[in-house]
């Protein structure tokens, strides 16, 4: 087996040394994406060329399918497959959409604050979820920075999920007649660039950041 | 590349995408039935390829449909649906093995059965043999990569998405793994081509 030392000139002044090890092992790395049609077409060009004019490579191509072979025949074999009706029974339908379920309490937790709430311990201060509330109410003062955020049209319960995922936030109080809520972040971002990107967002009509420590 | 294959594994995609987000958004069982039914060839082929243990198959499967019933809202529909689900999948296969132990000595027992029976074997069933035997004796890492490519067709681009790994060591698993496989052959006999 000889590997050829010739060069070749592809595509305007690109060469294909075979003598030179880098490239033959950037060829080589491609092996697996030619055998597969995965190159594109400038790939596949040189990646041909370079093989015309190299045993090895010619020799690890033809390798390389016959291990596809052994694997893709199997893609025949029959297998029985499972049913979802095995899947169905543990599946936990219950609804995700709430604004709590932002919050990710466990069962236990969500109890424990429950029993707080009711025995009237200001353990955490709670989501506000009253109708009748208005922007203008006098709102305990937040210790901490806090987005407002008006959005243009009230989200479904899914859509807010979503919305607290994608922006890693906590609601913490709900102005349901205003379309608007304000929002704690989840994790220690920099407030005024999570508000830059909310703002960014095409549901959001305004940002505003509450209570901001002074730099 | 092939554009046919291209744009059929793009509209796949489309699909995908949309079954995802209505299983994010609305808890929609019928959307992860669907779903269910559209990875059952390609992901328990998979799993069959690494375990041979067809009583473990769909409990694993089922175990993959439910972290995307659980996670969907995670996926971030940068990446190809196809890589987010087998990469649950490639998971799901890693605990599977590690349990399994399933790599069993494939061709040591073919080789004992052959010589005990006197039997000729056809050359070209051999080879598949051989190379089915070097490829069970891979590292799991590298037995996952090639599995990937050549059963599902994955581009090293997405393999590397699946496994969470860069590009490159996608390609360096691929080289040593058709290295061991190639020498594994070589020194049981199976000329290579």
């Amino acid at each position: 087996m000889s590997q050829s030392s010739q060069c070749r000139e592809l595509e305007g002044n690109r060469f294909v040394n075979m003598s030179d090890p880098d490239q033959f092992k950037e060829l080589e790395a491609m092996v697996t994406d030619y055998v597969n049609g995965r190159l594109d077409a400038s790939n596949v060009q040189r990646f041909e060329a370079a093989m015309e004019h190299d045993e090895i490579l010619h020799e690890t191509v033809a390798f390389e399918r016959e291990i596809k072979s052994v694997i893709a025949t199997d893609r025949t074999a029959e297998t029985q497959l499972p049913r979802f009706a095995s899947l169905e029974t543990k599946l936990d339908t219950r609804s995700r959409s709430s604004w709590l379920a932002g919050l990710r309490w466990g069962a236990p937790v969500a109890a424990a604050v429950m029993l707080a709430v009711v025995i009237g311990i200001n353990w955490q201060q709670p989501v506000v979820h009253d109708d009748y509330q208005t922007l203008t109410d006098p709102v305990a003062p937040y210790s901490q920075p806090v987005l407002r955020i008006v959005l243009l049209e009230p989200l479904s319960a899914a859509q807010q999920t979503a919305f607290i995922e994608q922006f890693d936030v906590q609601v913490i109080a709900e102005y349901r007649s205003a379309n608007t809520i304000d929002v704690v972040a989840d994790t220690d971002v920099n407030f005024a660039a999570l508000a830059d990107t909310l703002r960014q967002d095409a549901r959001i009509r305004l940002v505003r950041v509450l209570n901001e420590s002074p730099e | 590349m092939d554009e046919l294959a291209t744009t059929s594994r793009d509209s796949d995609d489309l699909i995908d995408k949309a079954l995802l987000r209505r299983i994010a958004d609305e808890q929609d069982s019928a959307a992860l039935q669907t779903l269910y039914r559209r990875y059952a060839p390609r992901v328990t082929g998979f799993l069959r390829r690494m375990t041979q243990d067809s009583g473990l198959i769909e409990e694993a499967y089922n175990d993959v449909m439910l972290t995307v019933w659980k996670k969907a809202s995670q996926y971030r529909a940068e990446s190809k649906a196809s890589s987010w689900v087998f990469s649950i999948a490639y998971r799901v296969c890693l605990r599977m093995v590690k349990k399994q132990k399933f790599r069993a000595g494939v061709l040591d027992m073919l080789q004992k059965e052959r010589q005990s029976e006197g039997f000729e074997v056809d050359r070209t069933v051999e080879r598949s043999d051989l190379i089915q035997a070097a490829l069970e004796k891979l590292s799991i890492p590298h037995r996952l990569v090639i599995e990937l490519s050549y059963f599902r067709d994955f581009s090293t681009e997405e393999i590397a998405e699946i496994v969470g790994c860069p590009r490159n060591t996608v390609k360096t698993r691929l080289f040593h793994a058709r290295k061991q496989v190639r020498s594994f052959v070589e020194q049981q006999g199976g000329s290579t081509a």
